[in-house]
């Protein structure tokens, strides 16, 4: 298959033709509105789809390492059931949709574990599980690059 | 692009359904850009001793383009009320068509033609404690409204304790409903329900209280009643804040929140140990729950193939921004609550 120039490029590129060509042609306000947010998105999925399984497949190990920490502490049935769904589930796949299942799994098994360790008050434990978040949160508002409501106010 | 000539034609039509003999002719129509969920159309009517009236058209639009769920007729019941008892300062409510001639539910207001506080307050002339002290005393106003002047249009929770416990489970359900994992709603849920404040008295709550929804003329008007109930009143402080954290123009609460509250607490009697920093920090994340999760099960939709719409994916930037903003919230409110 052609690889280059790569997916992140090619929507770069069709972001940058939106830009230039498209929106100085558009007259109507709320069609301008409508592009504008078009831009946005492209940019949004430029980034996602460079970096998004390896993002997903990273965050997935920690995830589930970090629910099998609390899960030892807690022995959280809701948990441990949450932690052998995703065992069960797992799929050796790089597809887009396998790797997305798997992370959303895991993305179960931690909410359990968060839930977990706040029954339990357990205060490393909850640390940990912000720490786990706030990457996540890092990775999101990569995701999403400068933004303002656009249209707004 | 929006077909403006039959928009006017059906907005003669329904004019001349409620006023008969003596109904408007409708001059223009434009689209009106602005608003996030619902379809704004500007329209200038005269009326037959040529007076010009200007009117905001607020309708709904396409079924698959909804980002935000909500009932135009309460909105429109609500509108009613509060311009019959004149209880609030915002753009009366005139009529509402059902979608039988404008197609879609549709409530038309006068207009009102202020900039929204968030333009005016990027002004270099802006006078920002004045528009402060104005926000403070507009919301008061809001949440002094006698609940009997409401006519029913809006049901009061059983009580406060069942209400927002209903409001943090919020978080937990939509995302075990949702078609992926979102584990910080989890963790928000959790952390709301071990760190709640005291109880205050249910009032009427505008739901998206921000300041592009206050229209500057003749002090402040408040638009776009949508997500409008009976509430803690903390939720529009708390979403107010939180908003006006997250856009580019002056922030209007946090120049100076312990005034802010003060003038907030002095004209509703609020109490210091009820109304303060920590519990509206905590209420700017309970406050999230609908607008939040009305994207989420947007975005559910268009994972299922029901909805599209750039709009959508778009607000999706919201979600991610909200996930941001929120965890910092809990972390730095760790210890006060």
């Amino acid at each position: 298959m052609i690889t280059l120039p790569t997916t992140e490029q090619i929507i770069l590129d069709c972001r940058r033709e939106l830009l230039d060509t498209v929106l100085p042609a558009v007259s109507d306000p709320a069609v301008r509105v409508t592009v504008e947010m078009m831009e946005n998105v492209l940019r949004n999925v430029a980034t996602r789809c460079a970096h998004e399984i390896a993002w997903m497949a990273e965050e997935t190990e920690v995830m589930m390492a970090f629910a099998a920490e609390v899960a030892e502490v807690t022995a959280n049935e809701a948990l441990l059931r949450a932690i052998e769904e995703a065992k069960l589930g797992r799929s050796a796949s790089l597809d887009l949709d396998d790797v997305r299942r798997d992370y959303s799994l895991a993305g179960e098994a931690l909410s359990c574990a968060i839930e977990a360790s706040f029954e339990v008050n357990d205060d490393a434990l909850l640390r940990r599980a912000v720490e786990i978040l706030q990457e996540r949160n890092a990775r999101e508002q990569e995701v999403k690059g400068e933004w303002a409501m656009i249209g707004r106010g | 692009m929006r077909d403006m000539d039959s928009t006017a034609r059906a907005l003669g039509d329904l004019l001349a359904y409620h006023e008969q003999t003596r109904a408007p002719k409708v001059i223009s129509c434009r689209p009106l850009t602005g608003g996030y969920s619902r379809v704004m159309t500007h329209a200038v009517v005269a009326w037959p001793d040529g007076v010009e009236q200007a009117l905001v058209l607020r309708s709904d639009p396409p079924p698959e383009e909804i980002v935000y769920k909500t009932d135009r007729v309460t909105e429109w019941n609500v509108l009613r009320a509060l311009t019959k008892a004149a209880a609030v300062a915002m753009p009366p409510a005139l009529y509402f068509d059902d979608g039988s001639r404008l197609g879609a539910p549709t409530i038309v207001l006068g207009c009102c033609d202020g900039p929204s506080l968030q333009a005016a307050s990027m002004d270099e002339a802006a006078e920002l404690d004045s528009y402060a002290e104005q926000v403070a005393d507009t919301l008061a106003g809001i949440h002094n409204v006698d609940l009997g002047l409401l006519d029913g249009s809006l049901s009061p929770p059983d009580d406060w304790e069942s209400y927002v416990n209903g409001l943090i489970d919020e978080w937990a359900l939509a995302e075990r409903a949702h078609p992926e994992s979102v584990p910080v709603l989890r963790y928000l849920s959790a952390w709301l329900r071990a760190h709640r404040p005291e109880p205050m008295n249910m009032v009427l709550v505008h739901g998206d209280f921000q300041a592009s929804n206050l229209l500057v003329k003749d002090g402040l008007q408040a638009i776009d009643w949508e997500f409008a109930h009976v509430g803690d009143p903390r939720e529009d402080l708390g979403w107010f804040s939180l908003f006006s954290a997250s856009i580019s123009a002056p922030n209007l609460y946090a120049r100076d929140p312990e005034g802010f509250l003060a003038r907030y607490r002095a004209r509703t009697g609020a109490s210091p140990e009820a109304v303060n920093q920590a519990t509206v920090g905590y209420f700017s994340v309970v406050a999230a729950t609908r607008v939040y999760l009305s994207i989420l099960q947007s975005a559910a939709a268009m994972a299922e193939g029901k909805a599209q719409g750039v709009m959508l994916t778009y607000n999706l930037n919201a979600c991610a921004l909200g996930n941001f903003n929120w965890l910092s919230i809990c972390q730095s409110l760790e210890g006060a609550l």
